[in-house]
This record gives structure tokens, sequence and C-alpha cells, in this order.
């Protein structure tokens, strides 16, 4: 008798067989933990190695901006988002646009011709477009904590080079999608079905996410008014299904297909947010963003 | 003068009127008062075929840290529910099966997502399978009801200092480079739990910790959401486990049961 024929009968004779439960681990399961190849990428100091001086005090205020931007830093915010819910881990993540990658990036040629992008300015459009607050002035102490916090993460990391991780993965996360421009890449029906099942448990069913106690969100909220602006970088598609393939669901990134990404943002972005602040009330009206 | 009284008396009904609304919304259910003291009840006494709860998890819940048993008290009431349903779920039947009557399974729509995300989840145990699988519904909703609403306060463990250090780490954290966020990304700040699926992890005693942890590596436990747990415990060494264990017993943590 061949093995899938007893199989069958097996399953005939006795569909309700209690299966003793063994605890062995299962084939496809990971239980040596693999070792990444050393230097493959940066990997910032430890929080216990901030020297204890006065550099080091500002170093640690800066990360406490970071961590909770809607307390810390609130006379600039405008909604209760901090730093850290979208650069991961305390601004340490890879892929998440990770602050020891970007401080060598900057000062840089800007989007709009004939602009230089600081890294300063770079924290003030974060605070304008994704905070929907105000501009942190260059000599304000929330600004010199961050920049402080920044430069101490990127202690020992090359300047002006292409460092492993850094920003949202490349950018090539949409490789192989039709893109049709904008959002027609990805579908807002096959988006909601996926936003259902894999990022409803954190963000809520309205896109909401889950408030702190005291202040900031626990889980970021993705759409409404408490969420970022459409001025944002991640309220472009591309740059969204990036984000999304490289670090979501939280802790398994890279388990969504390109393709599946690109919905989900779709989806996401196809919801009510605030407005660009560079887009006036009237400009607004007459049917741009 | 007239007027004034009558002034004087629809503030006293307003004044009223609000005293009982605002009773009236924070007052406990009725059908919840009736839960926590059936579970009370279930819990220190058991019943035929279901021994009591007090034997094992102590007089209110709090656990037995030297026996690594976890502590109920001050959990969130879904996430106990939860837990308890998956205890007494029997394992679904794997390999070949066939429906009495065929039917054309290629129109079903598939989506490719994480084994739990499609099964109810699994949580085997050999003591507390048997238990969950002879509580009732009812049962199952008035323990939890009873055990959410018990006061809580964590005995913070001493630990060794660089022990605590790398939890600290770890539980803020992360271990970024691999991808793996820190516990309290999802468990909440000093791990206090954030609804029915993250619950709490302050104050629970060590050996459940490790236990648990290596039981979702091995696959004997599978009912978090989205796989995101196990995603979690695979890259975690057998050195990740015992500092992490040690600092969430080392935090400090109050439940207060409402």
């Amino acid at each position: 008798m061949k093995g899938w024929q007893a199989l069958v009968l097996v399953s005939l004779a006795s569909p309700s067989a209690a299966l003793t439960f063994v605890d062995a681990p299962l084939p496809g399961n990971l239980v040596e933990v693999p070792v990444a190849a050393p230097g493959e990428v940066f990997i910032p100091p430890a929080i216990v190695d901030i020297p204890e001086d006065k550099q080091g005090d500002l170093v640690k205020l800066g990360r406490r901006i970071f961590i909770d931007t809607a307390n810390l830093a609130r006379r600039y915010g405008g909604n209760q988002l901090s730093c850290a819910n979208c650069h991961l881990s305390e601004g340490r993540k890879p892929n998440a646009a990770p602050m020891w990658a970007a401080w060598g990036r900057y000062p840089r040629v800007g989007e709009s011709p004939g602009t230089v992008q600081s890294f300063e300015a770079q924290i003030q459009d974060c605070f304008h477009f994704n905070l929907n607050g105000q501009s942190p002035p260059l000599d304000s102490p929330e600004m010199q904590a961050l920049v402080a916090y920044s430069q101490w993460l990127a202690t020992d990391a090359p300047t002006r080079a292409e460092l492993p991780g850094q920003g949202f993965g490349g950018g090539n996360a949409l490789a192989g999608v039709p893109q049709g421009g904008g959002a027609s890449a990805g579908s807002v029906k096959r988006g909601q079905v996926l936003y259902r099942a894999q990022c409803l448990v954190c963000h809520g069913a309205n896109g909401q996410g889950i408030a702190r106690r005291t202040s900031g969100y626990h889980f970021p909220p993705l759409w409404g008014a408490a969420s970022y602006s459409a001025g944002s970088k991640l309220a472009r598609p591309s740059v969204l299904a990036a984000y999304l393939q490289a670090n979501m669901p939280l802790g398994r990134g890279g388990s969504l297909s390109a393709q599946q990404t690109a919905d989900i943002a779709a989806y996401v972005l196809a919801q009510p947010r605030p407005a660009d602040p560079r887009v006036g009330l009237l400009q607004r009206l007459r049917g741009g963003r | 003068m007239k007027i004034s009284r009558w002034l004087l008396a629809g503030v006293a009904v307003l004044g009223l009127g609000v005293a009982f609304a605002t009773y009236w919304q924070s007052r406990t259910p009725p059908e919840i008062v009736a839960a926590r003291k059936m579970g009370a009840e279930l819990s220190q006494k058991g019943r035929n075929g279901v021994p009591a709860c007090v034997s094992c998890h102590a007089t209110k819940g709090e656990g037995n840290a030297a026996k690594g048993l976890p502590r109920l008290a001050g959990l969130n009431a879904g996430y106990i529910a939860r837990q308890l349903r998956d205890f007494g779920r029997e394992a679904p039947l794997t390999g070949a099966h066939f429906d009495k009557i065929a039917r054309d399974y290629s129109k079903t729509p598939r989506i490719n997502l994480p084994y739990s995300t499609l099964t109810p989840g699994l949580r085997h145990d050999p003591v507390m399978s048997p238990i969950a699988k002879a509580l009732k519904p009812d049962e199952i909703e008035a323990l939890a009801q009873y055990y959410a609403a018990q006061d809580f306060v964590a005995k913070p463990l001493a630990g060794d200092p660089e022990t605590l250090e790398r939890g600290e780490d770890l539980a803020l954290r992360g271990k970024p480079e691999y991808g793996v966020p820190g516990c309290f990304a999802c468990h909440g700040q000093n791990a206090v739990g954030v609804g029915a699926v993250f619950p709490s992890l302050a104050g629970q005693p060590p050996p459940y910790i490790i236990d648990q942890l290596n039981r979702w590596q091995a696959g004997s436990r599978d009912n978090d959401e989205n796989g995101l747990m196990r995603s979690v415990a695979e890259w975690m060494t057998e050195g990740d486990k015992q500092a992490i264990a040690a600092y969430l017993a080392n935090l400090t943590y109050q439940a207060d049961g409402r």
C-alpha cells in the first residue's frame, strides 16, 4: 500500500481522531538563529555608550525628543506623531530611513532646482509636512538635540557613501509592477482586503492607530486629521510602498510582495488626510491637491 | 423671587441629571458583575472536571514565580478568553481530507497569508488544554472578566546589571539590524499591554517568558495575529530570552482591576 493510500484510509476511518501534539520544531521553522554577515549593515553605538558629558546630555535629550516628539517638542508639533513612529527602533532600523545613514548624506542638492538641502532643513521639513507643525529654528534646543542624536548615531559611519539600509531600501520596491503613474499601479480594492488582513490589528479599521495614555501614538494613524499631510514624502505611492515592503508588518518586513505593498499604499493614500501645507485653500478649491 | 426659585430647581434637576448620567456611564454593567461573581466562584472552587484555578495561579491570579506559572490578574479580559479558547481547541486534521459531496474549490478566492491568520490559532499545553476543553463558553467569559478585574502589583526581581542593560536594549529597540522590533513597540511602554491582542508582559515570571518564547520558536504556540510574535521569536537567542525575561521581571508595574 502506498503512503497516500494509507493516509486516505486513516482519514476516512477516524476523521476526528485526536492528534498527538509533539513539541518538536516544525520543518519550516527557524530554530538556529542565523548570524548576519558582519559589516552588512552599519550598527550604531549602544545607548549605554553615550558619553557622560555635556555632549552626551544633548544626545540623550535628542533621543528623548526623537521617541516622544509629541510631548517634548510639542511647541513645534501640529499632530501627535513622533519621529520614532516612522524612523523605527529609535532611528536605528535599516530601511526605515535610519538616522545613521541620513547624517552623512547632507547637505545635498534639493528637489527643486537651485536649492541645497541641509540636514537641519530636512528636519524642519519633517516637522512641517509630517508633524503638520512649525519648523523649529536652527538654534532651538529641539533642533540642536535632534542633530546631536543623529550625529552620535552615525559615530564611525562613512559620510557621503551609499550605505546598505539607507532610506527605504533603495526605492526599488516597485520594480516589476506595471506603473501607470501615481497610485494607479496599485489597486485600492485589493489594497482594502490586504489592509484588513495585515494592518488592521494595529492601525485600526479607520486607520486611526492606537494612542498612548500619556502623549503620542503607540501605533501611528495612517490617515485622517491626525496623520501626516499630503505634502509628506510618505504620501507618494512609490515611497510608501517601498517603506511598507521593507518594514511592515512590524517585524515581518519583506513578507509582502511589491504588488501587495503597492495595493496597500494605494488604499491608504486613497483615504483623506491633511492637505499639503504648500497648497493654498483657493488652489485646493480650484482642483489642486 | 419666584423666577429665581424655579431657576434653582432647574439647576438642581440638571445637576442631579448630570450626576446620574456620570454614574450610569461609569458603572459596571450588571452582566459583567455577574460574570465576575461566577468567575470568582469557579476559580476558587472549580467544578466537576475543572480543578480550581487558585491551586496553580495563586489566590488572586498572581501566578507562581518559582514554578513559572503565569499571573492572570489584571490581564485584558479579551486576551484571557482568547487564550482559553485556543487552549481548548483541537489541532486541525492534517493530510488528505475528502468531502462527502465533491465541491469545486477552484473558484474559492485565495489570499496568500501566514498560517495563523487563516486558522483560529493553537496553544497546546498538557495541563491547561484538558481544563480549557472542559470549560463552557460562559465560564471562559466569567473567568476572563474575574481575572481582568483583579488588582496586581509586581514585585520587581533583582538582576545582574549587564543582563538588565541588554534586556532594556531588546525591550526598547529590539534588534534593528535583523529587522526585529523591541517588545515595547507592540506590548506598550513598560510592557503594560495594548488591547486584547498584545498582552501585558510586566510582572510575568521569567521561566514563563522563556518557556513561551521557546514554544513560539518550536511552533507549539501559534495563536498570534499575522504571525507577528513568531517572526520576532525566530530571531531570539538563548541569551536574548534570558535578558528579556530578567528585564521584564525587573519592571515596576501595577494593574488596577477595572
